[in-house]
């Protein structure tokens, strides 16, 4: 064996070496970006999860299939409060699909941060949605913040809680959903700390749309 | 030669994943802005559906017969007075409202509003027109410079701004 042979095989090691590493290195980025996607994207879910099913029930605040039972569409909202919530409705069920007829209780608010400490996330809470004197049961969807303003039909701020809820006009719903974990991937650019991936959605509500056809 | 080949096959593969990466990842920013996009978008129906049909009926109410009453097409917007959306009394003050919004964590949002007549034939057929009459349309365009179609480009092959679209239908009646 020649000693120009031995320096190609030196040579050629040194370069499947650095492609090795380059190809390890590749591989290593891009599942770490897979992964840190899909947690994104479950993030992502989790808010519109729970968007819609505030739009559905919210949308139906002063709702009841018989009109005459609710007096007054303005007394519908019984207590609300910055992160808590309190009215009248009728649920819908499989048999009767536009409500029974029978006032219903709703409740939505958010536990403390102290229920969710298995968590590395120290914001995430559980929400709660209770239907009439059920048994609350939370579910952990991320939601680190879950605020309200209440407004009244000059767009006035009321200050919560609510003295007279039969004033609420409008409300604003804000919902922050971040992931229970860190990912190093993600970082303020401001002040290069490292993150939690997180999703925002705030919506402005009517309260009692049938209060207003002029 | 075919560690030059080896080296150039190595680059094409590199450029493939990270251009795959930074689109996904455009993708799912993208997503995330088209679900605040939905909230602002749905915000403001919602306060247009709290106004009166018409500034003819913000303390009255209107028969069939008087359907001359209703504001003409071409004077749709806001009132004089009407300097911010809190001030609106109408569904028709919001055609030509533009508001921006700046979210925390997220990007800067324009949303527009534009309100047309509506024309109603049965069965099924509706048109907008210029005609008065006793239904309107209320059409809310959310869009963002964040919001990047990177599918759809222009003539430039530059890709397109996208632009959310947002429609609800107000029908005026009256009960005696």
């Amino acid at each position: 064996m020649g000693s120009q042979t031995i320096l190609d095989l030196i040579a050629s090691s040194l370069v499947f070496g650095s492609l090795m590493l380059i190809a390890l290195r590749l591989n290593g980025g891009t599942m770490e970006n897979v992964q840190a996607f899909r947690e994104d994207i479950l993030v992502q879910q989790n808010l519109v999860a729970v968007s819609e099913l505030l739009e559905y029930d919210f949308r139906k605040i002063a709702y009841c299939k018989d009109y005459t039972v609710i007096a007054s569409p303005t007394e519908a909202i019984r207590f609300a409060d910055t992160s808590k919530i309190i009215f009248w409705t009728d649920f819908s069920t499989v048999s009767h699909p536009y409500g029974d007829g029978v006032l219903d209780s709703m409740t939505y608010y958010v536990g403390p941060t102290s229920e969710l400490s298995v968590t590395p996330n120290p914001y995430d809470r559980l929400l709660y949605r209770v239907e009439n004197d059920a048994t609350p049961i939370g579910v952990n969807m991320g939601v680190t913040t879950f605020s309200m303003k209440y407004y009244d039909a000059l767009h006035n701020e009321l200050s919560t809680p609510v003295d007279s809820c039969q004033m609420i006009q409008y409300m604003q719903i804000t919902i922050q959903v971040e992931h229970p974990v860190k990912w190093t991937k993600f970082y303020n650019t401001a002040t290069y700390d490292t993150v939690y991936q997180s999703a925002f959605w705030r919506q402005v509500r009517l309260v009692a749309k049938n209060l207003n056809n002029r | 030669m075919l560690t030059i080949m080896a080296l150039m096959l190595m680059g094409r593969l590199i450029l493939t994943v990270n251009r795959t990466t930074l689109e996904t990842g455009s993708t799912k920013d993208v997503a995330e802005y088209r679900i605040t996009a939905t909230s602002l978008g749905v915000s403001l129906l919602e306060s247009a559906h709290d106004l009166a049909f018409d500034e003819a009926t913000v303390d009255t109410f209107l028969t069939s017969s008087q359907i001359s009453s209703l504001t003409a097409a071409a004077s749709f917007g806001a009132e004089t007075g009407e300097s911010n959306y809190a001030l609106f009394d109408d569904i028709d003050d919001y055609h030509g409202y533009i508001r921006i919004d700046t979210i925390p964590n997220s990007a800067i949002f324009m949303s527009t509003a534009r309100v047309e007549y509506l024309s109603v034939t049965p069965p099924s057929t509706v048109t907008t027109t210029t005609t008065r009459s006793f239904n309107k349309l209320i059409t809310v365009y959310v869009t963002s410079p964040y919001m990047v179609d990177y599918s759809t480009v222009d003539s430039t092959e530059t890709p397109v701004q996208d632009t959310l679209k947002f429609q609800s239908v107000f029908s005026y009646w009256y009960f005696r």
